[in-house]
């Protein structure tokens, strides 16, 4: 018997890593189900958030005449999927248009599709005639407004940037800030899923 | 021995000189290094190039344009925060304070790439041109790279 003496240090300090990971990601008070809506998908197809319930779903807005802020946030949601699901289908990234002006069903799906090379599950590129994509941002607290600013690349887009974390059960469960780093989202990914009573 | 020390010395820094080398230029007291640029996701979109200027004058010069034969047309770009909200916009010049360092990064300054002749790979390499008040003209190599 003392020869297994061992591992009770080990199982304390399991057990206390799990209870002390901290969080990058801002849980909401209380968490709820996540507000659905009805957009169009990359193929031109009617989509609904809710569709994908049973996944975990890594959910980010922007516009694809975004040369820096949103690649960065596609770039590390590309690097959580690699880390914690990226032979599955379990984890599903979403980007959803601010600017329905100039991103189509098309162009999203070029978007997207820039991001998603490494994996058999693709990401989705929601778009939508203006008042969906007003519907689609407003419960999550997602602001975005036109900014002429002068460049030769045409207007551009002020907007949120943080990723939203929703669960399988289609409650949303954290909101990170931008520019969190991929393996912090990863990390809370994981410790969400082994422990799902975490709040 | 000793002899073989030195030499040993002054070929590894020359070796760590190579490794960084390709990417950065030096005119006057202004070097610019770890220059990079993220993959295009569309040819028809913007890309952003990053890089960092070293200032080792004792005077401030600014980064007033960047010349390429990548882009049709180049300008300096902020990305800030204002109500919460990230925008980006155009800016007169970049400046890069006496003694000092000035970094473009994610998220911040950048060299924003509009109208691409060509598209950016993984692994290519793009010649820029930086043009400061002071230093003059630098050229500098960026790669193409995830970050």
């Amino acid at each position: 018997m003392t020869r297994f003496r061992w591992i009770v240090p080990i199982a304390i300090g399991l057990v206390l890593a799990a209870c002390a990971h901290q969080f990058s990601g801002v849980a909401p008070n209380p968490i709820g189900p996540a507000p659905d809506f009805a957009l169009t998908d990359e193929n031109g197809q009617p989509f609904n958030l809710s569709d994908l319930r049973g996944k975990w779903i890594l959910l980010a807005y922007g516009y694809t005449h975004c040369p820096d802020v949103c690649p960065l946030t596609l770039s590390h949601l590309r690097d959580v999927k690699k880390i914690v699901d990226p032979n599955g289908d379990q984890v599903q990234v979403v980007f959803v248009t601010i600017d329905p002006e100039r991103d189509t069903p098309d162009i999203m799906q070029k978007y997207v599709s820039h991001f998603d090379k490494l994996f058999a599950q693709k990401f989705k590129g929601l778009s939508g005639p203006p008042e969906e994509i007003a519907a689609a941002a407003k419960p999550y607290h997602v602001k975005y407004e036109k900014k002429e600013t002068g460049s030769a690349d045409g207007y551009s887009m002020a907007h949120t940037a943080e990723v939203y974390l929703i669960d399988p059960q289609f409650n949303w469960r954290m909101t990170f800030p931008f520019g969190v780093k991929a393996e912090e989202i990863a990390a809370d990914l994981q410790t969400l899923r082994q422990n799902p009573e975490v709040k | 021995m000793r002899r073989v020390l030195v030499v040993s010395v002054v070929l590894l820094a020359a070796l760590a000189l190579a490794a960084c080398g390709g990417s950065g230029g030096t005119t006057g007291g202004i070097t610019v290094s770890d220059a990079w640029a993220r993959p295009s996701p569309m040819m028809e979109r913007a890309g952003a190039a990053y890089l960092v200027i070293q200032n080792n004058g004792a005077a401030e010069d600014r980064l007033l344009s960047v010349e390429s034969d990548i882009a049709k047309t180049i300008e300096l770009h902020a990305t800030q925060e204002s109500g919460g909200m990230l925008q980006m916009s155009p800016v007169p010049n970049i400046p890069v304070p006496a003694n000092g360092r000035t970094e473009l990064k994610p998220g911040g300054l950048h060299v924003m790439l509009i109208g691409l002749n060509r598209e950016l790979k993984a692994g290519d390499k793009v010649q820029l041109t930086l043009n400061f008040e002071k230093a003059g003209k630098v050229p500098v190599t960026a790669e193409v790279k995830e970050q």
